[in-house]
């Protein structure tokens, strides 16, 4: 079940960050609470859509329109058992 | 070496968690769900018998017949839901080498699963039933847990594999 990011490991972000398709970043949502996707689009409205990198994720009609300001940062380094990998 | 570094701060600081989400926990799979949905839908067949062979229908039997399909469409994908997650989340290359069927028996089950779906067939169903069997004899051998059949006590009655937790 597992995507890029393992299961238990520990999410470096960057609180100053631009928005590009296919990064990862950490945002607010209302259900959910803090979660950590990968940007999918930005839509017309400057809303942004975000999926998940494997079978089992929330889709992201499930996850919804996220405003800007409920992004918190960019994931840019992952730490797991596996080793560090950049994201 | 990094991780458990960042493992020690984390225990004295405590940094912020977050989730990945997923619609279901992680490594919780069970092919148990599809079991009891493929029954459901040899169960739909044989009460839509039943109502076949009455000699008349008033509104509350078509009130019925018409809940039974949608009950039956609504189990077929379940079938096909818990069917795919557990192939495409938890099977991977070590039990696609010892059981390499997996692939073909798995598309199997969902051109089963349609069929069940558009038809009134109780044969196709428990065609369905003992493909799905398979998989679940195959999903407990993966995980070293041993299987036994047993017809389920409950309309139906099938047969169904289930795993021997006790050992």
């Amino acid at each position: 079940m597992e995507g890029c990011i393992p299961n238990k490991s520990f999410v470096l972000s960057c609180p100053f960050f631009s928005f590009n398709k296919k990064s990862i970043y950490l945002f607010r949502h209302n259900t959910y609470g803090l979660i950590v996707k990968k940007l999918k689009y930005v839509d017309l409205n400057g809303d942004l859509w975000f999926e998940g990198e494997n079978f089992s994720s929330i889709s992201s009609i499930k996850i919804g329109a996220i405003k800007k300001k409920q992004v918190i940062g960019k994931a840019f380094l992952n730490i797991s058992k596996l080793g560090v990998k950049w994201l | 070496m990094v991780y458990s570094i960042f493992n020690k701060i984390h225990k004295l600081n405590n940094f912020q968690t977050v989730s990945a989400h997923c619609d279901i926990p992680c490594k919780i799979y069970d092919p148990m769900h599809a079991q009891i949905s493929v029954l459901t839908m040899i169960r739909i067949c044989d009460l839509i018998s039943e109502l076949e062979n009455k000699d008349s229908n008033d509104i509350n039997d078509k009130a019925q017949f018409s809940r039974l399909i949608s009950q039956k469409e609504e189990h077929g994908i379940k079938v096909k839901d818990e069917i795919r997650v557990i192939w495409g989340d938890y099977i991977k290359e070590p039990q696609l080498e010892k059981f390499p069927e997996l692939h073909k028996l798995t598309h199997d089950i969902m051109l089963n699963t349609s069929k069940a779906k558009q038809e009134v067939n109780k044969e196709i169903t428990i065609d369905l039933l003992k493909k799905i069997n398979r998989f679940a004899e195959i999903f407990w051998t993966t995980k070293n847990v041993k299987t036994y059949k047993a017809i389920c006590p409950y309309p139906p009655a099938q047969e169904l594999i289930y795993p021997d937790l006790k050992e």
